[in-house]
Parts: C-alpha cells; sequence; structure tokens
C-alpha cells in the first residue's frame, strides 16, 4: 500500500475516533509523568504516573505551588534556586528547559529524573508551563556499573603491563645486559615495544569506551596552545630525527595564545596527528604543522605529509572505529585503527570539526578547526 | 635522611621501587591500606606513594583519613594506580589534593623515581 494512502487512513481514524478519546484519558495513560502549571506556578494538570511518582495524591499536589511540593536538585542533592526549577524557568524564558537531576518526592524519598519543560503559549502569550519527566534511576546505574567495570578492566590489564614495562626497562639498565650481544639486546627491544603496543591498546580502547558512554572527562582550562603544540613538536621531533623526516612547526601571524581547552585531550589529539604523520611518511619527506586562525572564531591545527597518501574510497571511513586504510596497514602492521576515531570524537565534542585532503603518492593534511568563542580569549 | 612510605599491594611494583628508594631515603613498604595509614601516621614520611586498589583499605580512603589528622593534612601524597580515576575518584582527588595522580603503566620506572627524587630534593615544590 502506498505510503501516503497508509497516512490518509490513519488521519480518518484519527478524526473519527479522537472525540471519543479525553485529553484526560491521554494524559492518564502516558508512562512518563506530566505536571502543568499555570502562570503563577500552581499546579492545574497532574497526570497517574507522576503522582505514582512523586508518591503523592492528587489533593496534595492540585492547586500547589510545583517548586514547594516537589523540589528539583541536581544530582548531588543540592536544591536548586527557585529561579532555576526546570518548569519556572520554562515559564519565564519561554524556551524548552531540558535537566537532569533529583525530584524530592512528598515522602521526602528522591529520584534520578531527566526532566522536559516546556512552556504553554497561546495566542503568543505565555499562560503556563507543562513538564514531562520520568525515573532514570536504574539508566545511572547502569551507566555507573559499565563506567566501573571498564575502569576495573583497564586496571586488571595494566598491573601486569605495567610490571613488564618496569622490569623491562630495570633490565636494559643492569651492567651485565648492557653488555650482551646485539641479537640479546634486539630481543629484549622487541618485548618491550610490543608490551607498549599492548599498553596502547589498552589506553586507547579505555578511551574509546569511556567516549562511547559520554563519560570522558572534559576538564577545560586556560591553555597557551602554542606552548602546548611546541611540547608536542619537541617530543616528536626526536621519533622524526630516528625516522629521517624533516619536521616543522609553523605558527601564522595572529594567531591566539590562550584559549579555554582540556588541555591533556588536546595534547592527545595533536600528538595523534604528528605520530600517523610520521609513521606514514618514508625518509627524507617533510611533516609540517601549522597553527593558524581561520577568523575571529576559529582556529585551525593542521598536519601535512608528504606520505603515501589515502584513496578517496578508504578516506570516508578514515574516521571509523578500528578502519585501517589499505595502504595503512601494508606499511605498519601494528596501527589499531582507533586513533583518528578518537581525535574526531574529542574535536566534535569541542564543536570543531575534523577533515582530510590527500593524494595517493603525495600526502595527506589532517586538520582540526576549534572554536573560540566558546573560549575565554586572552 | 628523608623518609619515603610505598603502600602498594602488588610485590613486584613495591619491591622494584624499593630497592632503587632505598638507596637514597629511609623506605617503609605497606602492603594493604590499612598498615599504610598506621605506618604513616607513625612515621611521618616526606612522602607517600599511594595506590589505590589494595586489600583491606582502599588508597583513597587512606588519602581521606590521612587528611583528618595533623600530620597528614599536608603531607605529600603522590596516587600512584593502574586505576583509570572514575568520577568519584576525580572527585576525591580535587577535594584531597594528593600531589600527583601517576598510572604506573604509562610512566617511565625512571621517571617516577626521578619525581620522587624531585619531590623530595629541599626546593622539591608540588
Amino acid at each position: 500500500m502506498p505510503r501516503r494512502w497508509l497516512t490518509r487512513i490513519q488521519k480518518i481514524w484519527w478524526h473519527q475516533k479522537a472525540p471519543t478519546i479525553s485529553f484526560e484519558a491521554m494524559l492518564g495513560s502516558l508512562g512518563v509523568g506530566v505536571v502543568a502549571i499555570d502562570i503563577a506556578g500552581k499546579v492545574v494538570a497532574v497526570n497517574e504516573a507522576a503522582q505514582e511518582l512523586l508518591h503523592g495524591e492528587l489533593k496534595s499536589i492540585m492547586g500547589k505551588d510545583f517548586f514547594e511540593a516537589c523540589p528539583v536538585e541536581n544530582h548531588k542533592g543540592q536544591p536548586l534556586a527557585p529561579s532555576e526549577q526546570p518548569l519556572r524557568l520554562a515559564l519565564v524564558s519561554g524556551r524548552r528547559v531540558r535537566y537532569a537531576g533529583r525530584c524530592v518526592c512528598q515522602n521526602q524519598s528522591y529520584f534520578s529524573a531527566d526532566f522536559l519543560a516546556t512552556p504553554i503559549i497561546v495566542g503568543g502569550k505565555t499562560c503556563g508551563a507543562i513538564m514531562a519527566f520520568r525515573d532514570i534511576t536504574q539508566e545511572n546505574d547502569l551507566g555507573r556499573a559499565k563506567s566501573e567495570f571498564v575502569s576495573l578492566a583497564s586496571h586488571q590489564l595494566r598491573t601486569p603491563l605495567g610490571i613488564m614495562k618496569w622490569y623491562l626497562e630495570a633490565v636494559t639498565k643492569d651492567a651485565y645486559i648492557k653488555n650482551a650481544p646485539s641479537k640479546t639486546l634486539g630481543y629484549i627491544h622487541e618485548i618491550r615495544k610490543s608490551n607498549e603496543r599492548v599498553i596502547a591498546l589498552v589506553r586507547e580502547l579505555l578511551s574509546v569506551s569511556l567516549i562511547e558512554q559520554g563519560r570522558t572527562q572534559n576538564k577545560a582550562q586556560l591553555t597557551n596552545i602554542r606552548e602546548l603544540i611546541g611540547d608536542i613538536f619537541e617530543e616528536m621531533t626526536v621519533v622524526a630525527i630516528r625516522r629521517n623526516i624533516k619536521l616543522e612547526f609553523t605558527i601564522k601571524p595572529s594567531v591566539i595564545s590562550n584559549i579555554m581547552i582540556d588541555p591533556l585531550r588536546l595534547y592527545e589529539v595533536v600528538k595523534n596527528l604528528i605520530v600517523n604523520a610520521l609513521e606514514y611518511t618514508l625518509p627524507l619527506g617533510v611533516v609540517t604543522v601549522i597553527l593558524e586562525s581561520v577568523d575571529s572564531s576559529m582556529l585551525r591545527i593542521s598536519v601535512r605529509d608528504t606520505g603515501m597518501g589515502i584513496s578517496k574510497r578508504d578516506k570516508e571511513k578514515l574516521f571509523t572505529k578500528f578502519f585501517r586504510s589499505e595502504q595503512g596497514a601494508a606499511v605498519n602492521a601494528e596501527g589499531t585503527g582507533l586513533g583518528l576515531y578518537i581525535v574526531k570524537s574529542y574535536v566534535e565534542g569541542w564543536g570543531g570539526q575534523v577533515a582530510v585532503t590527500s593524494e595517493l603518492g603525495r600526502g595527506s593534511t589532517f586538520s582540526i578547526t576549534l572554536p573560540i568563542n566558546r573560549s575565554e580569549r586572552k | 635522611m628523608k623518609k619515603l612510605l610505598i603502600v602498594e599491594d602488588e610485590p613486584a611494583y613495591a619491591s622494584l621501587l624499593c630497592n632503587v628508594l632505598a638507596q637514597t631515603y629511609e623506605v617503609w613498604v605497606a602492603v594493604d591500606g590499612q598498615e599504610g595509614l598506621d605506618l604513616a601516621l607513625r612515621h611521618h614520611p616526606h612522602l607517600i606513594l599511594l595506590d589505590i586498589k589494595m586489600p583491606v583499605m582502599d588508597g583513597m580512603t587512606v588519602l581521606k583519613e590521612l587528611r583528618k589528622t595533623h600530620y597528614g593534612k599536608t603531607a605529600k601524597v603522590v596516587v600512584l594506580t593502574n586505576l583509570e580515576p572514575s568520577e568519584t575518584i576525580i572527585e576525591q582527588v580535587i577535594r584531597e589534593l594528593p600531589i600527583s595522580y601517576w598510572i604506573k603503566s604509562d610512566l617511565e620506572f625512571s621517571d617516577i623515581i626521578n619525581r620522587a627524587h624531585e619531590l623530595l630534593s629541599p626546593i622539591g615544590q608540588p
């Protein structure tokens, strides 16, 4: 049956049936709590789900000031000021307000809730507000359990890996081992390298897991971006020299110095791009890091290389989890395919964008643009 | 001689740290949180390297209890762990102010030793 006919039939059904279903009955059947207030903040409607959630009877809520009857708190249990209560905020601001916190019930118990308050506007005039809310205690508990699991699992994996790392380091500094045949030293070097690979993999899997749970801690602080990239450049220069690649850092004029951002995450992002560029560029190639302003509200960090480039087909999937480009996998079998996914997730989380231009056999440029208007400028 | 306390239940970590640091400092090793707290309050070490996941009492509880005491209020504590900080731990770190939060597997052993030396040097600042 064509879709447009289906829609038409549904509409006819609705027109025929609608008069027999009262608004109250619909409100009462909703699985989420619904409370409506008038312009004075007094409750004028409350459905059964709300009464159940709030452990209150109709008479103890109707006509009462909802902010006093069932106050909303933040997730730590601190009461919100009356002006910050979602319903009041929707009433005063005339816009939709979403809030996740705690709702205090009539019997003084509480539950974690997700609130969505919307102003009721009739003839262009706000005459009240309506709020839907639901119990999210189980969702929160599940999220917390997942987070704890990831944290513990990473701990269990890191402990033996960390022990190997420290002891291998101690072994290589031992006088007896220092004089061992180069073949033996080579074996130890390979063990250390493999151990580092697993440590990096655990770190990346942990980042991915936290990103997917929306639990990355974004600790924004005033950060000198020139210095931060300068530090990464210095660290990476050692690697570039070892690979016989020229590493350059260019700061275009008029780039601001300080922005509000999580410095550790930004360090991870930029380092990831430079490590990739060095990884896929042949000796005698050039990797250039460029810091520039796009306009007064955006800045761009680009990493340009003269490496092997990426095919058009691979470019589309480059930022997806665990993806390895054909050329990339051929040159470096050790990559996890998680780095660029992490880069994209962090940058987009900051309201920025990632982009890549590339030509096979000629090189690639990876750029991230970050908004400055969300940051304190200095 | 400066005093240092290692609170670490994993013998492999504890013995390597102890072997190297005992060449320069007076070192105690506690294998669980409760023992760590007792040794800290008895000997007032100049620096405490504190693991988090330990039997009997975990490291964050040690830190909380330590901060309630006169010595512990200003004691230099470095959290040395493999545990990725959860939101709860971060909140406590902000409240109880250890000098640093180091992930063992992310750091070279020599880095840990050098940083410990810096913190215990006469001009060692957090």
